[in-house]
């Protein structure tokens, strides 16, 4: 039995894809949708949920196989296009999983993940990526081109001879040999002085044998640096309640452990190799 | 507080010229959420070093015996230098960007080793029916429920 979407008309014949589309197209309904879908208040909405789970068909994670009207196909598909850019918000992140209770209290280590300062030229850096995504390659024709060239691993006489034979049109492209290409190309990942290799040696009493490492905090400095990551990242300790007061374990942060390390005294602290 | 997550295997790499085997060891930080922490696509999980592999020994003589005490000793030499940077940051904190454009005083803290029995067995120095988290000896292992019932009874 195709259900119809309560709130665009769409109709869908499987729960996966419902759900999904509820998701993707109605995202700032999550909290109510999730709420209802754990505690169905009327029958008539169990009566829905257990046709569906009755259709044993394999659920589908994609939000194509609704069924609709022809006329209104092409319609509502422009107008689910707009919205699935939307849904990337940190708070509904842990509320798309029906099966993770919303939390409905949290509490949180006072003092913990409190800034100390501003980050030098923070925002010229933000502002440089939003105005020159590709940087610092001069368009997405040149970073599409070149990505392609390392990806099929095209040697690099073969790249220079593709470039001087002239094919294709090479003035928005911004580079001109392989040497230039490799010179933008160290310059791609502008926290790339964070991860450099080191190279120790080993003595065993017979021979001598190389290892490589990186600095482990640097590391962790550039995991923390990467703008990618702004609004996946926790910085304290937050224990996460129910409605009935039960604790819920679900991310790290939400563990007993990283609140029983933030209260030790730091002279505790210690670094234990493994 | 940043918790370090560590990874690490024994990987073949061929076994035609010459044995040659790869040791990483991987690193990520515990403050990403575990959705983008886990998705191969994320480049959560930074390579953090490749250890030295020791030779392989033939049998097991008095001399390898003592080689293999050597190869355990040499292994926390280089873990210890791996992790030296950490030692004052623990302690102390370190000021680290961070993406929201803030500086915080980050601690970064060592939680987990992710890896499986003999990796677990190499890196503790322990025999291969031990178990590397509980001080149970390899023979009492499983027995919990009988040893439980002796103590009713006495």
């Amino acid at each position: 039995m195709p259900v119809k979407c309560a709130f665009c008309g769409q109709r869908y014949e499987r729960a996966g894809a419902y759900e999904t589309h509820l998701r993707s197209a109605h995202a700032n309904l999550d909290i109510v949708l999730s709420s209802t879908i754990r505690n169905p208040p009327a029958d008539v909405l169990t009566h829905r949920w257990t046709d569906l789970s009755d259709a044993n068909e394999p659920i589908e994670l994609s939000d194509s196989d609704y069924e609709s009207d022809p006329a209104g196909d092409t319609a509502s598909s422009e107008r689910d296009a707009p919205d699935n850019t939307l849904r990337r918000e940190p708070e509904t992140e842990v509320l798309e999983d029906n099966t993770y209770p919303v939390a409905a209290e949290l509490e949180d280590y006072p003092g913990a993940g409190e800034a100390s300062g501003e980050v030098k030229d923070h925002k010229e850096e933000c502002r440089d990526v939003c105005e020159n995504p590709w940087a610092p390659l001069a368009s997405a024709q040149g970073f599409k081109l070149g990505s392609w060239f390392i990806e099929s691993k095209v040697s690099k006489t073969r790249i220079n001879d593709y470039v001087s034979n002239g094919i294709g049109n090479w003035t928005s492209v911004g580079y001109s040999s392989m040497h230039t290409l490799e010179n933008l190309l160290r310059h791609l990942d502008p926290y790339s002085p964070y991860v450099q290799w080191l190279e120790g040696h080993m003595e065993d009493g017979q021979r001598t044998l190389p290892f490589f490492y990186r600095n482990v905090l640097d590391c962790v400095r550039y995991l923390l640096r990467q703008i990618a990551y702004r609004d996946d990242l926790v910085y304290a300790h937050r224990r996460e309640y129910d409605q009935s007061r039960q604790r819920i374990y679900a991310e790290m942060h939400t563990s007993d452990w990283w609140w029983d390390v933030q209260v030790l005294p730091r002279s505790l602290f210690y670094v234990k190799a493994y | 507080m940043v918790p370090i997550i560590r990874m690490s295997d024994q990987r073949n790499l061929t076994n035609f010229s010459g044995d040659k085997k790869a040791w990483p060891v991987y690193m990520t930080i515990g403050n990403l959420l575990l959705t983008i922490r886990n998705r191969p696509g994320s480049m959560a999980i930074r390579l953090l070093g490749l250890l030295p592999i020791p030779p392989k020994l033939a049998t097991s003589s008095r001399a390898d015996k003592l080689q293999r005490l050597i190869n355990a000793d040499t292994l926390r030499g280089v873990f210890e230098l791996i992790f030296a940077p950490l030692n004052g940051a623990a302690r102390e904190g370190a000021p680290i960007d961070c993406p929201d454009g803030k500086i915080r005083r980050c601690f970064p803290i060592m939680s987990r080793w992710i890896a499986d029995q003999m990796e677990n067995v190499t890196l503790h120095g322990i025999k291969s029916n031990a178990c590397p988290k509980s001080e149970v000896p390899p023979e009492e292992r499983a027995k919990h429920f009988s040893r439980t019932r002796e103590s009713f009874d006495a």
